[in-house]
């Protein structure tokens, strides 16, 4: 990562750009959504 | 899956979908409601048993053996804790003494100034500034919690996985349906249970009651449209749990104003796309019951904890299924006999007519939640005797 301060929305599509290539889109989406509930326990 | 325990699930789905439809199955459904409670009773560790949710069906496995059920409410294990390890901070909940308990204030980290963002963008505010204020790692949004972030997602990955094999061999193995495939809240409850805690959401409600219908609101909607991508069929048999809370805690007026119109709203919108929708009462709902002609028609189905059950059901009962009766207490404290005698009065009061599943008053947690032979001398006679 070249800059720093990147806010949660940027850090995700960070982890959205490493995943892209190993879980398919519709996965990767479902299961971003579903950490983000989890994340508000 | 072996054809007799294919037709085993075959046939439980269909008593639960009956039942669902407050129509007549060809017995009174038995739901077991636990999160640790078969952890305990087979002796594993419940701090093993979140790290590793694949250890659950050895639990179950042993438990269900025993004990007859037609359905799982959930699996127990919603709080993931390696996901929170990940992110150093546990989050709204903590295991203590081998019950995962919620803690108000721990991380209700959300302040009245707040309400703006929220109402704006509710996605951006809790990315960009819920979770940073509740999981500091990524407060700074550098390399660390980049990795931070990425270790979270590794564990919840895992184990997501981990909990879609547990369902896929307690249903396809054990012939046990995993009933509850979700849980979702409705505004004015993720306000309480997660942003203010209770004393701000009461605060608000008197001093700024605006703000707090406008998130409320905000809220609904995103986190119904969140669960509706994350579980987007509605299968047959099977429901998404709603826990109700903060309602019961209001007055009359202000449950009228402050949460009923969420309630339903959700109930619509989950109810027109053919979802089956389990409220969970938590706390008494009596005071409310009047307000549930409001209901939309469709699959809802209502698990009370406190209350006349039967009276309950003559009430709501052309509105909602019927789930619950059986008090804990008595499963704890009480004789084979007696909690027998309960049962039959429960399913006499509330089976005829359909539309009722038979289950616990609460959920049994600890292991002092029930006692193992008057649990299973219950269900066994509830299986027979639940005959119609």
């Amino acid at each position: 990562m070249e800059e720093e301060n990147n806010n949660v929305e940027a850090l995700l599509e960070l982890l959205r750009d490493k995943y892209k290539n190993q879980i398919d889109e519709e996965t990767l989406e479902v299961i971003i959504d579903e950490m983000i509930f989890s994340l508000l326990f | 899956m072996d054809s007799s325990i294919q037709e085993l699930y075959k046939v439980r789905i269909q008593r639960f979908n009956t039942a669902f439809k407050r129509e007549t199955p060809d017995r009174v459904p038995i739901m077991f409601m636990s999160e640790m409670w078969p952890v305990h009773h087979c002796g594993l560790s419940p701090e093993d048993v979140l790290k590793n949710p694949h250890l659950f069906y050895e639990a179950f496995e042993k438990t269900f053996s025993e004990i007859y059920l037609d359905g799982l409410y959930g699996l127990g294990n919603l709080w993931i804790e390696p996901v929170f390890e990940a992110l150093h901070n546990s989050g709204t909940y903590k295991l203590m003494d081998g019950v995962v308990n919620y803690e108000d204030k721990i991380s209700c980290t959300m302040d009245v100034n707040d309400y703006a963002a929220l109402i704006e963008n509710p996605y951006r505010y809790i990315l960009n500034q819920f979770f940073p204020k509740k999981f500091k790692i990524l407060e700074q949004g550098d390399q660390s919690s980049a990795q931070a972030l990425d270790q979270a997602f590794t564990a919840f990955r895992n184990y997501r996985q981990e909990n879609l094999n547990l369902i896929e061999k307690t249903e396809n193995v054990l012939g046990i349906p995993v009933v509850g495939r979700t849980i979702s809240f409705c505004g004015p409850d993720i306000l309480l249970d997660y942003f203010r805690g209770f004393e701000g959401v009461i605060k608000d409600i008197n001093r700024v009651p605006e703000l707090f219908l406008e998130a409320a609101s905000a809220l609904n909607l995103f986190i119904t449209r969140l669960k509706m991508r994350i579980y987007n069929t509605p299968e047959d048999g099977h429901f998404i749990l709603m826990p109700l809370h903060l309602g019961s805690y209001l007055k009359p007026k202000d449950f009228e104003k402050f949460y009923l119109p969420f309630l339903n709203q959700l109930l619509e919108i989950y109810t027109k796309a053919n979802y089956t929708i389990c409220l969970f009462f938590e706390n008494d709902w009596t005071p409310h019951l009047e307000t549930f002609g409001s209901f939309p028609d469709g699959k809802i189905l209502g698990i009370f904890e406190y209350g006349d059950l039967a009276k309950i059901k003559r009430k709501v009962g052309h509105k909602i299924c019927v789930i619950g009766g059986m008090p804990i207490s008595q499963l704890s404290y009480g004789s084979i006999n007696e909690c027998i005698d309960t049962a039959k009065r429960i399913i006499d009061e509330c089976a005829p007519g359909g539309g009722y599943i038979f289950g616990t008053d609460k959920i049994l947690l600890s292991p002092n939640d029930g006692c193992y032979e008057n649990i299973r001398a219950v269900h066994e006679f509830v299986h027979d005797y639940g005959k119609y």
